[in-house]
């Protein structure tokens, strides 16, 4: 339904999009996520037609875009401030598309209603849009977006504007009518969770550039390196040195940190003295009790707590190791016993759970 | 006994001021345009009899031809100066960088403290009969002393003034309206000028509103810009008003004359505030 080929586009001397490529299916939810600055909203202003690519090519449904002009493209926005035209009743702002594009008159009031109760805003049709709360006009915004049946709909950032309880409720309610309708859907959002929660694929850009393509899970469990690992959800990261094919098993190898650590994770093939940059989920670290006797394919860490949040659902663990760094575990909040601040804990790691990358000339620390 | 609060005993020396300043010469005005005027005098004699003969001879064709050149010049320069100045001023608030902007305000701040005279002769060089326009309209057989042409000359040099305040104006009620609307018309199917033209245009009303009334309100009232560019065959009123006080010395003429250029500058703010006001609402309850 969209293809973006090899798109690029400057401004000045920086590059917003650098070379950018990727097609979404007809009735697909994807999202690109990145920090700001990535990319990602310059790339919705392209396919939306605000902006034109210095190279590269924008084809919706077939039909090659890239030098029409947006009201000459199908295709429906929702921004983030919703943007609704104020001077405008409800109905008008629904009606606005179904009359530029040539709707006949007679069925647009239909039309709106339908909108409208799509939405689920059936009698708020005479109000203007300050009359209404955020959630509200936010409603109002994607029923004047999906009205005239756009082939492609975008959606900047379009829970960040709502508070935290609401932002929830929406965001399954939008995926929902959105399923509903079968739009073919781009979902623009540097919050991950918005990203995750939302689109069945993820295209993670940074500094102009697509950096991994997936599913949430992909992305979260096997990003392709240290800045999707990094950008998206949290974890523990060493920095190990293979030490060849080890433990006798061909499925495992192991690193040794800088601090001197033994990790035993499932890598690929560990040419000796390779660098890698090694991390964990702090969820998939485990507290068990002093002195169990590790398996082939786990690691033990021995840490000292420094301190305990319990968060709510869960609860975060920060400890202190023997050499100085930190690990965090997060555990679901349950009845068992949190370790109290100074007290040694025992941390398990099982070797499927190690995230192993190529070390890149850079590093930070998260 | 009411005992005046201390913030209404602070207004008190603006109120005396006030009314010492401009409500006293007012008054006085207002009771010389009374008077009977006798020609050969300067002004009025003070125990000349009252009479309404000042306002009635304003009804006569000579003198309703001063107020409708006034009206009618002043109206369509002001929309003309708007139509210049709206696109201008979307322009300087959209597309410049802050720098840019900068420097566009401040030129015309500064071509609005330029002196008048200057730039009014400055639009009769190059518009005048002596100006380089001259032989291309006499190639078209048009005199430079054609009255159509001079009120067109005229208008050229209100423009001069309107265009900024109106552009001034109207850059404050852009910068407050959100870019996305054009962008979400434009998304929906609507071209450019029909996105601003249903979300731009509706959206500044109310600027355009004050920019209309600063710039016709100045335009009525311009004294300079007619007298130079009109050459005695284009006058403002005000510029009757100054004949009459200053050549024939008929102060009760003039003062009547003065009055009624009030009263028409108070009944056309108030007319077209209501009339776009009343606009709005119907808009918005719709």
């Amino acid at each position: 339904m969209l293809e973006v080929r090899n798109v690029t586009k400057h401004f000045g001397a920086t590059v917003a999009a650098d070379a950018v490529s990727f097609t979404v299916a007809q009735g697909e939810i994807v999202s690109l996520l990145g920090p700001s600055g990535c990319g990602k909203t310059t790339t919705l202003r392209l396919i939306a037609g605000f902006e034109r690519p210095d190279s590269g090519e924008i084809r919706i449904g077939g039909r090659d875009v890239t030098g029409t002009r947006p009201y000459e493209r199908n295709v429906g926005l929702l921004f983030q401030h919703y943007a609704l035209f104020p001077h405008m009743t409800v109905r008008d702002n629904v009606a606005y598309g179904l009359r530029h594009r040539g709707w006949p008159k007679a069925e647009i009031p239909d039309r709106v209603s339908a909108m409208l109760g799509l939405v689920k805003l059936q009698g708020l049709d005479a109000r203007l849009p300050a009359k209404l709360s955020g959630g509200q006009q936010q409603r109002v915004a994607l029923a004047r977006a999906l009205a005239t049946e756009p082939a492609v709909v975008l959606l900047d950032e379009p829970l960040s504007a709502l508070d935290a309880k609401l932002r929830h409720e929406l965001r399954v309610e939008i995926k929902e009518i959105l399923r509903s309708v079968g739009s073919t859907t781009i979902i623009v959002t540097h919050d991950q969770e918005e990203a995750m929660g939302m689109a069945a694929r993820i295209i993670v850009m940074e500094k102009g550039r697509i950096r991994q393509v997936g599913s949430p899970d992909d992305i979260y469990w096997r990003p392709g390196n240290r800045f999707v690992a990094g950008f998206v959800g949290r974890s523990n990261w060493f920095v190990g040195r293979a030490a060849g094919a080890g433990g006798g098993s061909p499925t495992l190898s192991t690193l040794t940190t800088e601090d001197g650590f033994e990790l035993r994770v499932a890598a690929p093939n560990g040419r000796a003295g390779a660098i890698y940059d090694v991390g964990i989920r702090p969820e998939r670290l485990e507290i068990v009790s002093p002195g169990a006797a590790p398996a082939a394919d786990e690691t033990l860490i021995v840490g000292t707590v420094l301190d305990v949040s319990p968060l709510g659902a869960e609860r975060h663990i920060v400890l202190r190791l023997p050499a100085g760094g930190q690990l965090t575990v997060i555990q679901p909040n349950r009845a068992a016993a949190a370790p109290g601040t100074g007290e040694t804990v025992t941390v398990r790691a099982r070797a499927a759970d190690w995230m192993v990358l190529p070390r890149e000339g850079e590093s930070s620390g998260v | 006994m009411m005992k005046p609060s201390r913030s209404g005993m602070l207004a008190l020396p603006g109120a005396a001021l006030y009314a010492a300043l401009f409500l006293l010469p007012m008054v006085a005005l207002g009771i010389e345009s009374l008077r009977l005027f006798t020609p050969g005098r300067v002004g009025a004699a003070p125990d000349a009899p009252f009479t309404l003969l000042n306002y009635a001879e304003l009804l006569e064709p000579g003198f309703r031809r001063f107020f409708f050149t006034t009206l009618r010049v002043s109206f369509v320069t002001t929309v003309v100066g708007l139509a210049i100045a709206f696109p201008l001023a979307y322009r300087i608030v959209r597309s410049f960088s802050s720098r840019w902007r900068a420097i566009a305000i401040g030129g015309l701040v500064t071509f609005i403290f330029l002196s008048a005279v200057v730039k009014t002769y400055a639009v009769e060089l190059s518009l005048g009969s002596v100006g380089p326009v001259a032989p291309l309209l006499r190639a078209v057989g048009l005199s430079a002393n054609n009255s159509t042409y001079i009120e067109f000359v005229v208008g050229a040099g209100l423009l001069q003034f309107i265009i900024p305040i109106a552009a001034l104006t109207l850059i404050g009620s852009i910068q407050n309206l959100d870019p996305r609307l054009v962008e979400a018309a434009q998304s929906l199917g609507a071209p450019t000028w029909k996105s601003h033209l249903s979300t731009t245009l509706p959206l500044s009303v109310q600027g355009l509103l004050a920019a209309f009334l600063l710039s016709f309100t100045f335009a009525i009232s311009a004294f300079v810009v007619p007298m130079i560019l009109g050459k005695g065959r284009v006058q403002f009123l005000s510029n009757m008003i100054y004949n009459r006080f200053s050549e024939v010395a008929n102060y009760p003429s003039g003062a009547a004359i003065s009055l009624v250029t009030l009263v028409v500058c108070f009944a056309t703010i108030y007319l077209v505030t209501r009339l776009v006001t009343a606009r709005a609402q119907a808009r918005g309850e719709g």
